[in-house]
């Protein structure tokens, strides 16, 4: 480190220690600061201007509410494109993504304010329900990406997840060789087991991780433990079964966690995208019949 | 280092090993003896067209790095291949490109001599 300059080092150590912080804590909550006094100011706003005949969001007040609420809502929506364009410069996602959650969250307070509290079965309405249902989406997407990531890796118990499922191979071969002295019976439940899947079950099987038509659990039904048994392959079988069966389990438990962090986003990016239509036809109809 | 010909792979002053794109002369050597396994042998990427053309036109093979396949299609058959590795983004404005893209914080640098103690580093600082 000695080719570093004294100050620079000191700079770039300062930065290295201050970087390992959640994008909730960046740099002491700097967005949250500053949406919550955004939130205080329009809403203080609200409470002491007078608006005539009563708010709307067609009063001055309401146009100026109205004009900030857009331009968050633009600007949140650009963090995708910010995220895909890796371009030079001192910019940094954590930052975007930082005031993308703490500005998301004020749009609550300043969307509201604009309606005025006037809701009705109109595009205007259906534009700011479509914000709330990305606000909501995103308030999910934050507490998963706060809480399950330490799930997710005291799941894998330092396994990969190609490692995963090269343990259940291993156990499959061994299951495979082992029931070989079986009868038809439970042959057939073994095979089947073994035919399945690792993957089977559709989206909802994998969000709540519920598997009833699991053939390895079938099977184990079929092999119900017996004290003191006489049969040596059947009990081999049947202690293979149960090891695959935790191995099955730890895999669709990490399935289950990863669908459950990206679950989300397929509500919050097209709730955007058709967020984005209806403020454009909510803002178009305004000024077309102005 | 000892088994570079035209001696392009240095160490610098921080410890990260860099190659110098344009002495390499694309023998090898440095890929079969990398005791990481990171060092590749790629020719120059081909231009990909610009973010917004891919979202609107679906140009392109889109972010991130470009598929093996669609860099062979495109690119020139007659570019030379070179060793590449990751160079810490060195030259370029704003420091590690995968450190500027973590939008969680998870991604950071730590200088070498702190890096087997990370761990036990809290949260405290900030």
């Amino acid at each position: 480190m000695a080719s570093v300059p004294g100050n620079r080092f000191k700079q770039d150590e300062r930065r290295r220690n201050a970087d390992h912080v959640s994008f909730l804590k960046h740099r002491r909550y700097r967005w949250l600061w500053i949406a919550v006094l955004l939130c205080l100011a329009t809403g203080l706003g609200y409470a002491l201007i007078d608006q005539e005949p009563r708010p709307n969001g067609g009063s001055w007040y309401g146009y100026t509410l109205g004009t900030i609420g857009l331009g968050l809502i633009v600007w949140l929506s650009l963090l995708g494109i910010r995220k895909r364009k890796i371009t030079a410069g001192n910019w940094s996602l954590k930052a975007w993504t930082s005031a993308h959650v703490y500005l998301g969250l004020a749009l609550i307070v300043v969307g509201t304010l604009h309606t005025g509290f006037q809701i009705g079965w109109n595009v205007h309405t259906l534009a700011y329900f479509l914000m709330l249902l990305v606000i909501i989406s995103g308030i999910y997407g934050v507490i998963v990406y706060a809480t399950l990531p330490t799930t997710l890796s005291s799941n894998r118990n330092e396994m990969t997840r190609g490692e995963m499922l090269e343990a259940l191979t291993a156990i499959d071969r061994q299951l495979e060789s082992a029931a070989q002295p079986l009868g038809r019976q439970q042959s057939d439940l073994v095979i089947r087991a073994l035919e399945q899947d690792v993957f089977y079950g559709g989206a909802w099987g994998r969000l709540t991780g519920t598997y009833p038509g699991c053939a390895t659990n079938r099977a184990l039904a079929g092999f119900p433990a017996m004290a003191g048994t006489v049969d040596g392959a059947s009990e081999r079988v049947r202690s293979l079964l149960v090891k695959r069966a935790e191995q099955l389990a730890q895999i669709r438990r990490q399935l289950r966690i990863r669908a459950l962090l990206e679950i989300w986003l397929f509500i919050h990016i097209p709730a955007t995208i058709a967020l984005l239509a209806a403020l454009f036809a909510h803002v178009v109809s305004v000024f077309y019949y102005w | 280092m000892a088994d570079c010909p035209p001696n392009a792979i240095r160490r610098g002053a921080d410890g990260e090993v860099s190659i110098n794109a344009e002495t390499c002369i694309g023998c090898g050597n440095c890929k079969s003896f990398c005791p990481y396994g990171v060092i590749r042998m790629d020719p120059v990427p081909p231009k990909k067209p610009s973010l917004l053309e891919w979202l609107f036109f679906g140009k392109g093979p889109g972010p991130g790095e470009a598929s093996y396949s669609w860099r062979k299609k495109n690119g020139d058959p007659d570019l030379a291949k070179k060793a590449i590795k990751c160079d810490m983004c060195a030259g370029i404005d704003g420091g590690p490109a995968c450190v500027r893209a973590c939008p969680t914080g998870a991604a950071i640098r730590v200088s070498p001599d702190k890096f087997l103690t990370f761990a036990k580093i809290t949260e405290d600082v900030e």
